[in-house]
């Protein structure tokens, strides 16, 4: 029999690079002072504060570039710690090696209005345009826009942390989303830990297909297996011992899927209990759809008390369909319907519409768009919605 | 409650279909009980449901509780005096005897043959392994279906075709053609599809005096666990119960069938009756029994006559393919003079009646009512050309690379070309032609037309191919045995035909 010491020998020597390659990570702190070189355009207002580096555009669009050629490891993920009391767009850029000078990739970056310090993770890896060795990045800030930068990351991960990465993300699953009933993505693969945490978070995910791994496995294997067969014959015990191999392979690998696939289903059912059916109706939030089921159950009852009512919801979702559905024969009225029909409703249901306001006379409002009133909200749901009662006759403004 | 109200509401229909069976199997019953069954529900229900949908649009009943029972009790009460007279008749008559039996000197075929599972020495373990993963299976489609009947709709075509075009039957207890107050399509829209899941939700509703929720999508799950019945009923009867048991692993493995099945959609509903028409044409073309093989072209044909009943795919894509391949199983049974003359009469005649008295009407309502033939577009915006690529890629992509089928479609793509001599030879050859058929016309229509986009976003294609799983998993399972119990097998070998035992001639009329 084959001694084991060889081939334990031999997996040592093969993963012992993956012990020396550490995790790397760069910090420049904006707290502390300026770290490294920065070029801004002479319209960028920068300034160093307590908070960090204060940056504001007011005139036009302006950037700020940073060398990065004294970095000594490729960058896999960028996180970014700023403070931006408004909603702001801003663009991070950075300059392929192989592009010409001044030529910069864009990417757009969304800084919520929050207060306080925020946290922008960036899979680089994911974005084909990115350069882990680049020379230079930067910010560019659209005209009157400012945030205050607290500190950046460069982090390039360990060949052990991606692997225990690629490992966890096979098992991350999906939410069971509408698209599911036309497609399941399946296992993907994403290489570092960052990415695995934001797998299905765009749409379509990007990552390794787990498909592509078995494929690529079994179709080698397979062909081996039929060059066996072909050259030593059919009934002799190598062609029977590559198809074993090849039939133990293929069915291990179906097995594995079929956990991982069985496994994202029952997610699916235990997400569904644990934040719809075993919760009580006013908390219960049902997958995308989030509280909307509870806000019709707790509406309809005084929806249907009229042959028609109001319903405004977020474009694109079915929840007039979904109200239509639920209330029939009672039907809803969207605002795209004539403003003679809408005049007589009595009630309106608006959900997920931050533009919905009721005016200081107690009308309701879409924007600009005069709905009904004057009234009174009967019953909230949140911030963005509620259950609307016209009280006096209605009047448009 | 919904339980109860769903065995009352699939009860008549399904003793319908059941009976109906019963009387085109004849004196000789060729299915088992369980196929009977799950077959039986498949098409009772919607033979019921046509029956229903002519006598409403003839005028002769409401979609209410009594016109909706009328019909159920005429046509079980019809049925069932038709199978007493048969009975009836043959125990006064001598023992039935074909044609082909009477002129044939061949023996009487049984159709089991002798199946090694797994690799030898090594078949308990497989057994047991196949046993685990259809507890691991049952306890998936048990957890999806008890979440799916306690949650509330989800998926666009429940909300605004399926179950509102039920709702619509229910309140005003007729068909309704478009959605009251809106402007109609001119091409019908979603109300140019086949009525038959509408229809049978609107009379669960109607039984139960409630639009339930979970009453109305539990028959989703009863149409997939009677064809996963079906499946593996006729596996167990062509090659073995462990192949049948494994082709029930792999059909309840797969991902998205399992969803379609927890989901209130009508492709697993289509699928059933693509899986019936299958599974009968199989039987038929692995019988070289005069008799059997005539009863199964015959139950095969009323399972195809229904599918322009289904969806609007199934009058357009799955009905000419599956009739093709009937017309290819009674070509070869004729060439092999399994059938004579006469059966080939027998069996074309009754297709051609049992398909006129659906397609007709069908076709005539939708002409006139201006209805659409395509699914999600009309026929001519399909016909229009355009080509995109890109829609290969997306096919390739939600084939293989996603998670919707494990690894089905290499596995059976491979079978395919290993197995390619048996694939594209009878028996099987009207199963591989027909799959091919209808998914190659599917590739051309989502890659040259207009249609592009439903695959490109994935819309439309995966749904196509929940369609056509009954057909991939018998020619997967099939083939599969063939290459585990010789995997190059010559094909002049004696073993390589279907083994028959001679039997006494009177076994044609043996009962179990």
């Amino acid at each position: 029999m084959m001694s084991l010491r060889p081939i334990a020998l031999g997996i040592i020597l093969l993963l012992s690079p993956t012990v020396s390659s550490a995790k790397q990570v760069t910090v420049l702190d904006f707290r502390q002072g300026i770290p490294g070189i920065w070029e801004q355009g002479p319209c960028l207002s920068a300034q160093q504060t307590p908070e960090g580096f204060a940056l504001a555009a007011t005139t036009e669009r302006c950037s700020i570039l940073h060398t990065t050629r004294d970095l000594r490891h490729p960058i896999e993920t960028l996180s970014l710690t700023v403070i931006s009391p408004a909603r702001t767009e801003i663009v991070f850029l950075w300059h392929r090696r192989d592009a010409p000078r001044g030529h910069m990739v864009e990417l757009p970056l969304v800084l919520q209005s929050i207060d306080g310090p925020q946290t922008i993770v960036l899979n680089l890896p994911r974005y084909p345009q990115w350069d882990p060795t680049t020379d230079r990045i930067g910010f560019a800030l659209p005209k009157n826009s400012s945030f205050i930068l607290q500190n950046i990351t460069f982090t390039r991960w360990s060949l052990w942390e991606k692997a225990a990465a690629a490992f966890r993300s096979f098992w991350t699953f999906d939410t069971f989303r509408p698209y599911a009933i036309n497609f399941l993505w399946g296992p993907i693969i994403g290489w570092n830990p960052v990415w695995q945490e934001q797998l299905f978070t765009s749409i379509p995910p990007v990552g390794w297909s787990v498909s592509r791994v078995f494929l690529s496995l079994l179709l080698p294997l397979g062909v081996l297996c039929l060059f066996f067969c072909f050259r030593r014959g059919w009934k002799t015990s190598t062609c029977r011992s590559a198809s074993v191999l090849f039939g133990t392979m293929f069915v291990g690998f179906w097995l594995l899927f079929d956990v991982r696939m069985g496994l994202e289903l029952l997610s699916y059912v235990k997400t569904d209990w644990e934040t719809f059916l075993l919760k009580p109706p006013s908390e219960r939030r049902f997958r995308v759809f989030e509280n909307f089921n509870a806000i019709a159950e707790e509406s309809i009852p005084l929806l249907i008390t009229s042959p028609k009512y109001g319903f405004v919801g977020p474009r694109g979702a079915p929840f007039g369909s979904l109200m239509r559905y639920f209330t029939y024969p009672i039907r809803p009225l969207s605002p795209s319907d004539p403003e003679e029909q809408r005049s007589r409703l009595r009630h309106w249901l608006v959900a997920f519409r931050d533009d919905a306001r009721i005016s200081p006379r107690g009308e309701l409002f879409l924007g600009d768009i005069f709905l009904a009133g004057p009234g009174i909200i009967v019953q909230r749901f949140g911030k963005d919605a509620f259950l609307f009662e016209v009280t006096g006759s209605a009047t448009s403004p | 409650m919904s339980l109860l109200f769903l065995t009352l509401g699939v009860a008549l229909p399904t003793i319908s279909g059941w009976l109906l069976l019963r009387a085109i199997e004849g004196t000789i019953p060729v299915l088992s009980h369980l196929e009977r069954w799950a077959a039986g529900f498949i098409i009772g229900l919607t033979g019921t449901m046509y029956v229903t949908f002519l006598a409403h649009i003839l005028g002769f009943i409401r979609l209410d509780f009594w016109g909706f029972l009328a019909v159920q009790i005429t046509f079980a009460s019809l049925l069932a005096a038709s199978n007493l007279l048969r009975q009836r008749r043959h125990r006064r008559s001598e023992p039935f005897c074909s044609s082909a039996d009477q002129h044939s000197e061949k023996p009487v075929c049984t159709e089991r043959r002798p199946t090694r599972f797994g690799f030898v020495g090594q078949a308990s373990a497989a057994r047991f392994l196949l046993c685990v993963l259809l507890i691991w299976t049952s306890i998936k489609i048990i957890a999806a279906s008890a979440t799916f009947l306690l949650t509330p709709l989800y998926v666009d075509d429940a909300i605004d075709n399926w179950n509102m075009r039920g709702k619509l039957i229910f309140h005003h207890q007729e068909l309704v053609l478009g959605f009251p107050g809106d402007p109609q399509p001119t091409d019908g829209g979603t109300y140019a599809y086949p009525p038959t899941v509408s229809m049978t939700k609107a009379w669960l509703a109607i039984l139960a005096d409630s639009w339930s929720e979970p009453l109305v999508n539990s028959i989703h799950i009863v149409w997939y666990l009677a064809l996963l019945a079906l499946l593996f009923g006729t596996v167990r009867a062509t090659i073995g119960l462990w192949f049948g048991l494994l082709g029930l692993y792999i059909f309840g493995s797969l991902p998205l069938p399992l969803l379609h099945a927890t989901n209130p959609y009508a492709d697993m509903f289509l699928a059933a009756h693509i899986g019936a028409a299958a599974c009968f044409l199989l039987r038929a073309l692995r019988l070289p029994d005069s008799v059997r093989s005539l009863r199964f072209l015959l139950l095969a044909s009323l399972s195809i006559a229904l599918l322009p009943f289904t969806k609007n795919e199934g009058l357009v894509l799955y009905f000419p393919a599956l009739a093709l391949a009937l017309a290819l199983a009674i070509f070869s049974l004729a060439r092999q003079s399994i059938l004579h003359r006469r059966d080939v009469i027998r069996a074309s005649l009754f297709m051609l009646v049992i398909t006129s008295s659906v397609l007709l009407p069908w076709l005539f309502f939708k002409w006139m009512h201006g209805f659409s033939f395509g699914n999600a577009k009309g026929l001519p915006n399909i016909l229009e050309f355009s080509w995109n690529p890109m829609s290969l890629r997306a096919i390739v992509s939600n084939t293989i690379f996603e998670g919707n089928w494990l690894l089905l479609f290499p596995l059976f793509a491979s079978l395919l070309l290993w197995q390619w001599r048996r694939a594209f030879t009878f028996p099987l050859l009207p199963l591989s032609v027909s799959f091919l058929l209808a998914y190659v016309l599917q590739i051309a229509l989502f890659t040259f037309t207009p249609l592009a986009t439903e695959a490109i976003k994935q819309t439309g294609y995966a749904r196509g191919v929940i369609h056509l799983i009954p057909l991939v998993i018998l020619l997967t399972v099939l083939l599969l045995h063939e290459t585990l119990q010789n995997p190059r097998r010559d094909p002049h070998d004696p073993l390589y035909s279907t083994p028959c035992l001679p039997t006494p001639r009177s076994s044609g009329i043996s009962r179990k």
